[in-house]
């Protein structure tokens, strides 16, 4: 079984990943995206691109809600919607933590590659 | 570069040409980058770190297969390269070869458990793994 991400391509089904993944993939009731985080998905989705190419645009369709996906931060809101995007907003975070890490480690292993120019 | 050239850079110069050439990288002004790298390697024939150098270049213009190609130029340098490895299994990732990814991140972490390369590559494969990636 897989479900779609918006924008991303399928995810396998994998236990409690899985339930989180489409809770957060399920389009909620309501159509559009918040303007607020499609200007956020593109400003941090274009901040990431120039570290990263092509996380931009994964960080950014998971933020801005992507195809269709997210319910948006405006107007009023089910429970079952503010849970839809807490889970989602936990994602980003773990996505966010993520790349951070693997940027920081990418300029340690340059600083370490100059180091061994200098060594060898 | 031409017989008659005598240059050899000491250590401390190498270094500081490749750290320039990662300044103009993370300025994203690649050309200059690229020529700055491509100078310490005609300099240093046998050391793969600036083919490494040149092949996130490549990956930052988006171009995979080019990076891929330094990559494996910069392992035939030295197999034993965790930085190539780390770095080609980046690449791998973002070229959706998850599978590829996770053999060359894995060696990355044999070759260099405790360094920054392993390190790396530890980083990029809990990326990989994550869920946006599959």
């Amino acid at each position: 079984m897989s479900t779609s991400l918006s924008g991303m391509g399928n995810v396998d089904s994998a236990g409690s990943i899985d339930q989180l993944i489409q809770a957060a993939s399920a389009p909620p009731p309501t159509s559009s995206s918040g303007g607020f985080r499609k200007v956020l998905g593109g400003l941090v989705g274009g901040a990431a691109n120039v570290f990263a190419p092509g996380l931009g645009s994964v960080i950014g369709n998971v933020i801005g809600g992507g195809g269709g996906a997210g319910g948006g931060l405006s107007g009023a809101m089910t429970p079952t919607q503010a849970l839809q995007i807490q889970q989602q907003m936990t994602m980003e975070s773990e996505i966010f933590t993520t790349a951070s890490t693997v940027l920081k480690d990418r300029h340690d292993s340059a600083m370490t590659a100059i180091q061994n120019s200098k060594s060898s | 570069m031409p017989d008659n050239w005598k240059v050899t850079p000491g250590r401390d110069e190498t270094a500081l040409m490749m750290e320039a050439g990662f300044i103009y990288r993370e300025a994203r002004r690649f050309n200059e980058a690229r020529e700055v790298f491509s100078g310490v390697r005609a300099l240093q024939p046998s050391n793969e770190v600036p083919e490494v150098a040149l092949g996130t270049i490549a990956f930052h213009e988006g171009n995979h297969d080019a990076a891929r190609r330094h990559y494996r130029k910069a392992l035939e340098i030295n197999p034993k390269s965790a930085y190539a490895l780390a770095h080609l299994g980046e690449t791998e990732i973002f070229a959706k070869n998850q599978e590829a990814a996770r053999q060359h991140l894995k060696k990355a972490m044999e070759l260099d458990p405790r360094g920054s390369f392993g390190k790396l590559a530890r980083g990029l494969l809990a990326l990989a793994d994550h869920p946006v990636f599959k």
